[in-house]
């Protein structure tokens, strides 16, 4: 059994916000990560630079020091900050209730992997019918 | 005084109007679902407009029925319940008036005024809540995107301002906010998907913005809360959601592919069922528009009748009854009032599998065609060769349609060979079969699936090679059957070259001897000759003697064939087996690390024969299940393509990956999902040489010690990695299972140290101790192996998938000389066995070889060592799990003991 790592502590917003551009970029530099959060606001550098080691400190990333500039990447996926977030009941009736009034491209009510597959013969016989 | 006077009379309004609502609401709604589907208008829009027309004519009817009654401020009205009977509205004469009930109903309004508060929170926490996800974990994507969304809000005229943001706090694309709206998408999703899915999400999401939809969103909210109590303004407010989402979805067809729009929904879908698979997250059963329909909006077929319109009706009149029943005497219990939150749900869909179902073409004269339930059905016709005895006694035993629709999907789930993508291949391939033995098998009486050739066909898929002699007549008979010309029956001949649990070259003639065109399934090559022929004298004077290897697989064959009765055969005891359907053992912890039943690797493997490359790819063993594995960089490979991990034992420090994918992968990194830890590089294990194969210096197991004191304690005060420049310390540490704090054990260590030569990263490693202030500190000393960075296979379709199938037969072969053990046991030899191969041919390419073509003695001693391993783990299932193993299963066990037997003395000679 692989010995499993101490669950690093939950992302504080500016934390989930590099967290995100990791997620969406894969691995990436600290310059990379720099790029991307400066477009929206101005941040220095060195303050994102720090932000990484701290994150890698406390286990939120992996640093691979293999090459001359560093390569951060999360070290949890998205889906467990999610679940992170969603730990407490207070968390997760606030961020559940959000459901209510935003406008989603699918519901919130996941179908099922049968309804998948049936969806997927539709899609498919529909593709027939038209060729 | 005259504001008590004036509380007082403004609460019997309320109450007054609340009362009233009952009615009105379901009158209003009643109307709506009246035009809805009576006239069933085809416009989303006009029944979107419908909709938001009743939802306001809701709140219309309660605030005028409030305005009616509220006292006027200038004459304030002594309150006494007379007040209220004395202006029943007129529009309504036959309406209950609340008479007398000013006082027996004064709890009424506080009541109302609690939900409203309530739901009036829980509306705040959800737009503070949306508020939240425009500045929280959110980044900015890149210029391409930006550009993009201008572009196509132009193309819908849509001329505010709309920002696009990526968030990792929603999980499909979304949009908040009306004055200033935003598009989030999940982090990962622009990059992740087919940038003309990404399109129609934008599109979709902007839709909602030109639209205004978050705004009459929000405004609906409201109307929920001050409405909470009335089931009829939740219906209401569930089809304006569910029109709504058509009517961005048509915007979406207009512009674009309605099918390829459809299929990105599917595709959505599918990530998130993944995800969540690997997250373990609830799923939150909240309703809203149902993919299905909205998908078949989409493709523009006929809706299925909508199974909300009963309970909607059924709402309308209850509550009518219920209003008139207040109005004549008593007051509404609690019970009645209580908010109904779930809206109408629609009715159950039918049976997926049962739609798939082939049609028999054949008119089925027989018996059995007497009404059978769907599920009998399935059970008895459509999977009944598949079917395990285990998986039938547990059907069986079900006692409602859900349970056994339920049962039905998981049957499937457990042979799907590659979980996670939406299309079950085994299912469909199963459904094919199925069709094909009813086309071509039918013969007057029976129907293509009971006959023996469908039987088979069903079971073992097309064969390999066939021989067909429709006509019989003269046939020159094989040497090793006595050769000659002999008159046979018309006969048909199939050869499977490998049959999972039976074996090589399998041989099974069918015989017509009717001539009807029934063929039985012979198990003696002579049972097709029209008379009886004596065996001439072979060479060597050779009799008749014991039927070649051949006819005895076809025996082999009749006997697994009784572990999956005909319908008519009553289903076999089980014996001391468990009941559960799947064939796991999981009792004991020590069973739970046992590798898991082979179904899903045995059809992937079977499976991948047939559709093209397979490309493998093994992964050092990371915690957690993989979920999904994102190929990046490749061109040709498609990205997000889910890999499956097709084995999750415990034990193994590997992760095994298959997936069907086409083309090449140049460079892979893998995003592990679950609890596993992504990054982790996986490595393509091709059949095309990547190296020149390397003599495997075998590691030192001995540690060294450093130093000649020893510490005070017997303990692992610290561990590090030296050498190791191309594997970070990190990986490295999870690859072992020692850690600071345990006590020193040499047998762990040398563990760790094979776990660490498995992943043929390292040419050599070494274990070095040292005397530190508490305890040792171990050192691994590593050389990193010069291996292909990237395996490249050009040939990607032929060479890969026969040598990968070869290897895996080698291993397999061993074990399934024996008579067929019953089915648990069978899986979990099986299982092993594949563990063993695999890990086996993982450790040849390491060494620079291919799959199926490691000659090297070290590898066969390696192969030999696991198939050891392989014995003692069924020993150990066979102890621990509880079952006692039939005298086949006990035959099974001592025939691989044997031959592990055989590879020590074949190993012993090699030395």
């Amino acid at each position: 059994m692989t010995r499993k790592e101490p669950d690093p502590p939950r992302p504080t917003d500016a934390e989930l916000e590099i967290l995100t551009v990791l997620w969406s970029r894969g691995p990436s530099t600290v310059r990379d990560v720099h790029e991307v959060i400066a477009r929206r606001k101005p941040t220095q550098y060195t303050t994102v630079l720090k932000m990484l080691q701290i994150m890698a400190e406390k286990g939120l990333v992996r640093r691979d020091e293999t090459q001359r500039s560093h390569i951060y990447q999360p070290s949890r996926p998205p889906e467990w900050t999610q679940r992170q977030l969603a730990g407490d009941l207070i968390q997760r009736a606030f961020d559940g209730s959000a459901k209510n009034l935003i406008l989603g491209v699918l519901s919130s009510r996941r179908a099922s992997k049968q309804e998948l597959a049936e969806i997927r013969r539709m899609l498919d016989e529909y593709e027939e019918g038209k060729s | 005084m005259t504001a008590v006077v004036l509380y007082s009379s403004g609460s019997a309004a309320i109450t007054r109007a609340l009362l009233h609502f009952i009615w009105e609401g379901a009158l209003i709604a009643l109307a709506l679902a009246l035009l809805l589907e009576v006239f069933r208008p085809r416009s989303a829009r006009f029944r979107y407009a419908a909709a938001c027309a009743a939802m306001l004519a809701m709140l219309a009817a309660f605030g005028l029925t409030i305005a009616r009654s509220w006292p006027q401020t200038s004459a304030p009205v002594p309150v006494h319940p007379v007040r209220l009977q004395m202006a029943p509205p007129p529009a309504f004469p036959s309406a209950p008036a609340p008479a007398n009930h000013g006082d027996r109903l004064r709890w009424l309004v506080p009541l109302w005024m609690t939900g409203v508060a309530l739901f009036g929170a829980r509306s705040l926490a959800s737009w503070l809540a949306a508020q939240r996800l425009r500045h929280t974990g959110i980044c900015a994507p890149s210029d391409y995107w930006q550009r993009k969304i201008v572009e196509l809000a132009e193309t819908i005229r849509l001329s505010r301002p709309v920002a696009l943001l990526e968030s990792c706090l929603t999980e499909v694309p979304v949009v908040v906010g009306w004055l200033r709206p935003v598009v989030l998408f999940p982090a990962g999703l622009l990059s992740g998907f087919p940038p003309e899915q990404v399109e129609y999400f934008l599109l979709h999401e902007l839709a909602h913005v030109r639209r205004w939809d978050y705004l009459v969103n929000f405004i609906q909210s409201l109307a929920e809360d001050a409405l909470f109590y009335h089931p009829a303004v939740w219906w209401v407010s569930a089809k304006i959601r569910s029109e709504r989402e058509n009517c961005c979805d048509d915007v979406v067809a207009e512009r674009g592919d309605a099918r390829g729009f459809a299929a990105a929904l599917a595709a959505l879908e599918q990530s998130l069922l993944q995800n969540r698979n690997a997250a373990r997250m609830p799923a939150l059963a909240v309703n809203g528009g149902k993919l299905m329909h909205r998908i078949q909006r989409l493709l523009g077929r006929p809706e299925s009748p909508r199974g909300a319109v009963a309970p909607a009706l059924l709402a309308g009149a209850l509550t009518i009854s219920i209003a008139v029943a207040i109005g004549a005497t008593q007051p509404p219990s609690p019970g009645v009032v209580k908010p109904w939150v779930k809206p109408p749900r629609a009715e159950n869909p039918a049976p997926l599998l049962l739609a798939q179902a082939p049609s028999n073409p054949q008119p089925n004269g027989q018996a059995d065609t007497r009404r059978q339930t769907p599920y009998e059905k399935w059970l008895n016709e459509e999977v009944v060769y598949i079917i395990s005895p285990e998986e039938r006694t547990a059907f069986r035993a079900l006692g409602t349609d859900e349970e056994r629709q339920h049962f039905i999907e998981q049957f499937w789930q457990r042979r799907d060979p590659t979980p996670g993508t939406p299309e079950n291949e085994f299912l469909e391939e199963h459904y094919r079969r199925i069709a094909y033995a009813n086309e071509n098998f039918a013969s007057n009486s029976v129907p293509g699936w009971k006959t023996d050739r469908g039987m088979i066909y069903i079971k073992y898929g097309p064969p390999d090679e066939r021989e067909e002699h429709p006509t019989g007549g003269a046939y020159e008979r094989p040497l090793d059957q006595g050769g000659g010309i002999v008159t046979v029956y018309p006969f048909d001949k199939w050869l499977y070259r490998y049959i999972q649990g039976i074996g090589n070259n399998v041989n099974i003639e069918f015989v017509d001897p009717s001539g009807t065109g029934d063929y039985r399934m012979s198990s003696d090559p002579n049972e097709k000759n029209t008379a009886p022929v004596q065996p001439p004298p072979g060479p060597g004077g050779r009799g008749p003697g014991p039927r070649g290897p051949a006819a005895q697989a076809t025996e082999q064959f009749r006997t697994l064939q009784a572990s999956a009765p005909p319908p008519a055969v009553a289903p076999k005891a089980t014996g001391s087996f468990p009941d559960a359907p799947t064939p796991a053992p999981a009792a004991s912890p020590e069973a739970a690390t046992a590798p898991a039943p082979a179904p899903t690797a045995d059809s992937g493997f079977r499976r991948s024969r047939e559709t093209g490359a397979t490309i493998v790819l093994v992964a050092p063993r990371v915690s957690g299940t993989i979920s999904s594995v994102r190929v990046q960089n490749g061109q040709t490979v498609r990205q997000g393509q889910p890999l499956v991990d097709i084995d999750s034992g415990s034990d193994s420090p590997f992760n095994h990956i298959l997936s069907p994918i086409d083309g090449v992968i140049s460079n892979s990194t893998a995003q592990v999902g679950g609890r596993a830890e992504p990054g982790v590089p996986l490595m393509t294990v091709s059949p095309a040489p990547v190296a020149a194969a390397a003599p495997l210096p075998s590691p030192n197991p001995q540690v060294q010690t450093l130093s000649a004191e020893r510490p005070p304690e017997n303990i692992v005060e610290a561990i590090d990695f030296r050498g190791s420049r191309r594997v970070s310390q990190d990986t490295l540490r999870a690859l072992i299972f020692t850690k600071p704090g345990d006590p020193y054990n040499e047998n762990v260590l040398q563990r760790d140290l094979r776990s660490l030569w498995n992943t043929g990263r390292f040419g050599e490693i070494a274990i070095e101790r040292q005397a530190g202030q508490r305890g040792w500190i171990v050192h691994f000393v590593l050389g990193d192996r010069s291996i292909a960075s990237a395996a490249r296979s050009d040939d990607a379709k032929s060479t890969q998938q026969s040598q990968v199938l070869d290897a895996f037969k080698g291993t397999q072969r061993r074990s399934e000389s024996g008579p067929a053990p019953d089915a648990v046991f069978e899986a979990d030899v099986k299982a092993t066995m594949y563990q063993a191969g695999f890990e086996a041919g993982y450790l040849c390419y390491s060494q620079g070889g291919t799959f199926g073509t490691c000659n090297d003695p070290a590898f066969r001693q390696f192969q030999a060592g696991l198939l050891e391993e392989a014995v003692k783990a069924m020993n150990r299932i066979v102890k621990q799990s509880g079952y006692t193993p039939t005298p086949e299963a006990r035959k099974a066990l001592a025939v691989l003991q044997k031959s592990v037997a055989d590879a020590r003395t074949e190993r012993l000679q090699a030395r």
